[in-house]
């Protein structure tokens, strides 16, 4: 299967174009929640959100996977952007979930809901990443201890997804049950749109920052050379 | 005075420099974080404000131990130090200059959980009481309007009572008066069904909240 590869403006025209369209969906045409009214949409922008910070927290331990068994020469700057863009998302994910719980539950965190702390703690785990990653020179040292530390966190990925599911404290919504997604159609196409919107923009930035990055590598190689 | 001027100087030096690299502050922001959630679970229910204090001091005082340990890394890589003695002013300047960033830094990684302590202690505590929540309700559809259908085509509110006081144990045990927020929906609305607690799936819990 050949994997189009999109330009970087083609990219982004197309987050633009999805964003738009989602904005508009949830704003306009998607219909009111009966129980929770106006503020049940942020669930359009909190759920596509935390399901991207997974996304990139699992295209972060791939990378990792395939830097340690491949030895591919991008792949650990590409897990160090993925993880990056997975935790500027997660800390979005907190915001809008504590928005959400402070107008539907009254409060702002709960301590006793186990998703949430699982998200936390994961979101915690993945910012020492960043805390590890600097307190090494660079190298293959480093390299290595990174995509490790990678991998280990993508185990609390599906705990943490699960622990929506499996949690039996009734606080947190689940919409997508067994029995399918509990929304109507129209709400479902905001939502999908949403999603896509929101994958679109993180790839974008995904793709913009592995750019720089690289750039920033070239530039000091080539100041090596010449100083 | 200008000793003053000196301090000054150097102090702003530092924190310019941890404005452009940004290396020293995320990393004391994030251990008292953590340090943070570990202490929440850590301390047992109904301890107290003198223990949730006191653990709030140690996270203080280990994240200035942390800034501080970072604080003359830069200098002795770029063998700046020895620039800095043998510059014109009192020597005891730089120490004072080093402890007035330090001191910003703590001040500036400690402004965030101070201002989310309130947030430690809020939420459903763990021993037993609960809060007034709305959750999804799987297993219902909604109809055209997006608003819930019950489970029973035709089932209103009148139907659902029995059901309703059967299942709210909550308010019964309390010996609260059944008021329509706590038991009940707006009659003639078909409204949710009470899930029993223990795991069946039936309907939106509204748990009460005292």
């Amino acid at each position: 299967m050949r994997v189009v590869r999109l330009s970087l403006p083609a990219l982004a025209a197309l987050a633009l174009a999805l964003m738009a369209a989602a904005l508009a969906l949830i704003a306009y045409v998607a219909p009111e929640d009966a129980d929770q009214g106006l503020s049940q949409r942020i669930f359009y922008f909190h759920v596509p959100i935390a399901l991207t910070a997974y996304a990139f927290f699992g295209l972060g331990a791939w990378k990792a996977l395939r830097h340690l068994w491949k030895r591919e020469p991008g792949a650990d700057l590409e897990s160090y952007v993925a993880i990056h863009q997975g935790v500027i998302f997660g800390v979005l994910t907190l915001a809008t979930g504590s928005i959400w719980a402070k107008i539907s539950w009254g409060h702002w965190w709960t301590w006793s809901s186990n998703q949430l702390v699982l998200f936390l703690v994961l979101f915690l785990f993945y910012s020492a990443y960043f805390m590890l990653r600097f307190s090494m020179e660079p190298g293959p040292a480093r390299e290595n201890a990174s995509a490790v530390y990678a991998l280990f966190g993508v185990a609390l990925i599906p705990v943490s997804f699960f622990a929506i599911r499996l949690a039996n404290d009734f606080i947190h919504p689940t919409v997508f049950s067994l029995d399918g997604p509990q929304m109507t159609g129209l709400m479902f196409l905001a939502f999908c749109v949403s999603w896509a919107a929101l994958l679109a923009l993180a790839s974008c930035l995904y793709r913009l920052e592995l750019t720089g990055k690289r750039l920033d590598m070239r530039l000091r190689e080539l100041r090596e050379v010449l100083g | 005075m200008r000793y003053l001027a000196d301090v000054g100087t150097l102090a702003r030096k530092d924190l310019l420099l941890e404005l452009r690299s940004r290396d020293t502050v995320p990393a004391m922001l994030l251990f008292v974080v953590s340090t943070l959630v570990v202490f929440h679970f850590v301390l047992p229910t109904g301890s107290g404000d003198l223990a949730a204090n006191g653990l709030l001091w140690v996270a203080v005082i280990f994240t200035a131990l942390l800034g501080l340990s970072r604080a003359f890394v830069a200098e002795r890589e770029q063998h700046v130090l020895d620039g800095l003695v043998l510059a014109p002013s009192d020597r005891s300047a730089i120490w004072v200059g080093k402890a007035l960033s330090v001191l910003a830094f703590l001040a500036l990684a400690e402004v965030c959980p101070a201002g989310l302590r309130p947030l430690l202690r809020c939420g459903p505590r763990r021993d037993g009481r609960r809060v007034r929540t709305r959750g999804h309700r799987p297993g219902s559809r909604r109809d055209a309007a997006g608003r819930y259908r019950s489970r029973e085509p035709g089932a209103g509110a009148s139907a659902a009572a029995p059901l309703l006081a059967a299942r709210d144990p909550d308010c019964d045990r309390r010996g609260r008066r059944r008021s329509g927020r706590c038991a009940g929906e707006i009659p003639g609305v078909p409204g949710p069904l009470r899930r029993d607690l223990r795991g069946s799936r039936l309907g939106i819990v509204r748990i009460c909240r005292h």
